[in-house]
């Protein structure tokens, strides 16, 4: 009996957007057979990393993360990442937060309270970032959140500045099974800025299918304008994210393998 | 003055006590690869390819620190892979500058603003930066979009926090000599103290594993002296830290045969032999390398890696050390250092 594994970090984007940047500089090299969803293995050799892109919502995290951790095999050699890192896109529940700014997450907190802990980094990593990065508690969400005054309860309530889909179906499972856990989030829109109920309606499912763009364009001329911002926000957004995701697993992971390395 | 005076009389007296005890051979320059990884992949590298199977292993601080030891060499090149990676490359400094040598960090720059609170300004560490051309000749060589742009703000932010700056740039077959003069030009107004100058080395791994793209990128011996000799009134504008002895051999002008134990390299492997560029084996000790390599059966004409090779760790030391020496070169070498 063997207790080898491949441990390399996973890194879990919903939706193929928010992961574009990042897998330019982590290019996909091995497709991990079996995956319930698109699960790659990318980057350089000294630094691979799983990507897995779950879809949009807690659910479908879910579904990504039981699967992750339930010790699924490659080659016949089981895979048990080191660390789980839940990415992507976040609205700013804190008026502080800009587009593009980077929140490593302390913790990550659902609807109903519960709170977990963010064990990785640990402490932020000394040095000028740029994109700055900024520590704070990150609220997963049931739903999108459109209005500003939406936004504002939410971090009220929750003391998060910024919110997201996934990140609190990964954080429960990776503690209740002991893996490190991450979470690092670029600000898609800031606290001031809604998001009409027609581009909510066209967003809801994580995919935007052109003839539903074209028919909802021709209902609502307007919504170009909004789709237009979306689209050139998104693109500064994943480029940041890429940016900084790539600098924090360079300068922090390859070698803390050094200290913990499960495969044996 | 060229370089800091420290510096300058450190190896002036460091070649001078070799010279006088009678040793035949002895290191100018340690070549210390604490690890090889790289957060970019060039075109032209020979260490991430040549290193693919160790690529995730590293020296440790001691490790290192024994090899500056064992070497003896009054400069550290520390060089790799990106340093910068290196978690412990701060106290590797340290340890080093305690034992009173001199480094050159050699670095994409990508992470110098990230890691400089690592360091203090001092004139016996230089950041060595490596830039192979103007933004879109750069990025194009290193493979990602947005590198030049971070190693000018990595260079703008330790000039401005006082470090001692210079650049590192490959010829290659490619290379656009206004270009070159435009980016040493731009680099002088960033107050950078010098530019070291190095035709490219035909990698055998890059050869295997991208033979059209070696045939399209490295220089032949040919290709270097005429490059060079079109580039020598440009070179005489700008701070070169590149010899003028060896610049005249880059230019064809003069001959200098290879002193490639002049600059020893320590990698995770061991003592590279027999240089920096070509890799027979790796032995356990410094000594070892010194001596049981046949250091005559390699240098043009000797051995066919050798065919093209004119790169700076091969020729610099036999200009520092005055093999083949002409008349009039040691003042040539004083007038340099002190301009």
């Amino acid at each position: 009996m063997t207790d080898l594994a491949f441990a390399d970090p996973c890194i879990l984007f919903a939706l193929r957007c928010e992961a574009h940047a990042f897998l330019k500089e982590f290019r996909p090299h091995q497709r991990f057979r079996g995956a319930p969803c698109w699960a790659h293995f990318c980057g350089p050799s000294w630094l691979t990393v799983l990507v897995v892109e779950t879809g949009l919502g807690e659910g479908r995290a879910a579904r990504a993360a039981e699967w992750l951790l339930s010790g699924p095999v490659l080659e016949n050699v089981p895979y048990r990442p080191k660390l789980v890192l839940s990415a992507g896109f976040s609205g700013a529940l804190d008026e502080r937060r800009a587009a593009g700014d980077i929140v490593l997450a302390t913790e990550v907190v659902d609807e109903q309270g519960n709170r977990w802990p963010a064990t990785w980094p640990g402490e932020l990593p000394p040095g000028e970032w740029r994109p700055p990065l900024y520590r704070h508690p990150v609220l997963t969400a049931s739903r999108l959140a459109a209005t500003p005054e939406t936004k504002r309860e939410l971090g009220r309530q929750s003391g998060a500045a910024a919110v997201d889909m996934e990140a609190a179906a990964l954080a429960r499972l990776c503690t209740r099974r002991g893996v490190p856990f991450g979470c690092v989030r670029v600000i898609l829109d800031d606290l001031h800025t809604p998001l009409s109920p027609r581009l909510l309606d066209l967003l809801k499912d994580g995919r935007v299918a052109p003839l539903r763009v074209m028919a909802a364009v021709a209902r609502s001329p307007r919504l170009v304008g909004e789709l237009w911002r979306l689209a050139r926000q998104s693109r500064h957004a994943a480029g940041q994210l890429g940016q900084a995701l790539g600098e924090l697993l360079t300068l922090t992971l390859p070698w803390a393998a050094d200290q913990a390395e499960p495969r044996s | 003055m060229r370089f800091p005076l420290s510096l300058t009389s450190s190896m002036v007296g460091y070649i001078a006590r070799k010279k006088l005890a009678g040793e035949k051979r002895f290191p100018l320059v340690l070549m210390l690869e604490p690890l090889h990884a790289c957060n970019l992949t060039c075109t032209g590298c020979g260490r991430i390819r040549e290193y693919a199977q160790t690529i995730k292993e590293k020296l440790t601080v001691a490790e290192c620190l024994a090899a500056v030891d064992e070497c003896g060499a009054p400069i550290v090149s520390i060089c790799g892979g990106e340093p910068l990676i290196y978690p412990d490359i701060g106290p590797l400094v340290r340890g080093i500058l305690k034992r009173r040598k001199h480094i050159y960090l050699c670095t994409n720059g990508m992470f110098i603003k990230k890691r400089l609170h690592e360091f203090r300004p001092t004139s016996r560490f230089f950041f060595n930066v490596h830039l192979d051309g103007l933004e879109e000749t750069h990025d194009k060589c290193v493979e990602r979009r947005g590198v030049f742009a971070a190693a000018i703000e990595g260079i703008k932010a330790a000039k401005r926090a006082g470090f001692l700056v210079c650049t590192n740039t490959t010829v290659f077959k490619e290379t656009d000599l206004d270009e070159i003069d435009a980016l040493f030009a731009f680099l002088t107004k960033l107050g950078v103290d010098g530019f070291m100058l190095s035709p490219a080395y035909g990698y055998a791994a890059v050869h295997q594993t991208n033979p059209k793209g070696a045939a399209e990128i490295f220089l032949t011996r040919d290709d270097i002296r005429s490059k060079f000799r079109e580039a020598e009134k440009l070179l005489r504008k700008y701070r070169m830290m590149s010899s003028p002895i060896y610049l005249e051999f880059l230019s064809g002008r003069r001959e200098l045969p290879c002193t490639a134990w002049g600059n020893p390299t320590r990698n995770v492997r061991g003592w590279k032999g027999p240089c920096y560029l070509i890799t027979d084996t790796h032995h356990a000790t410094f000594r070892d390398l010194m001596e049981q390599t046949e250091w005559d059966a390699y240098g043009h004409g000797k051995d066919p890696r050798c065919e093209h090779c004119m790169v700076h760790c091969g020729y610099e030391p036999s200009a520092a050390l005055g093999v083949n020496q002409r008349l009039g070169d040691s003042l040539k070498m004083l007038l340099w250092q002190l301009s």
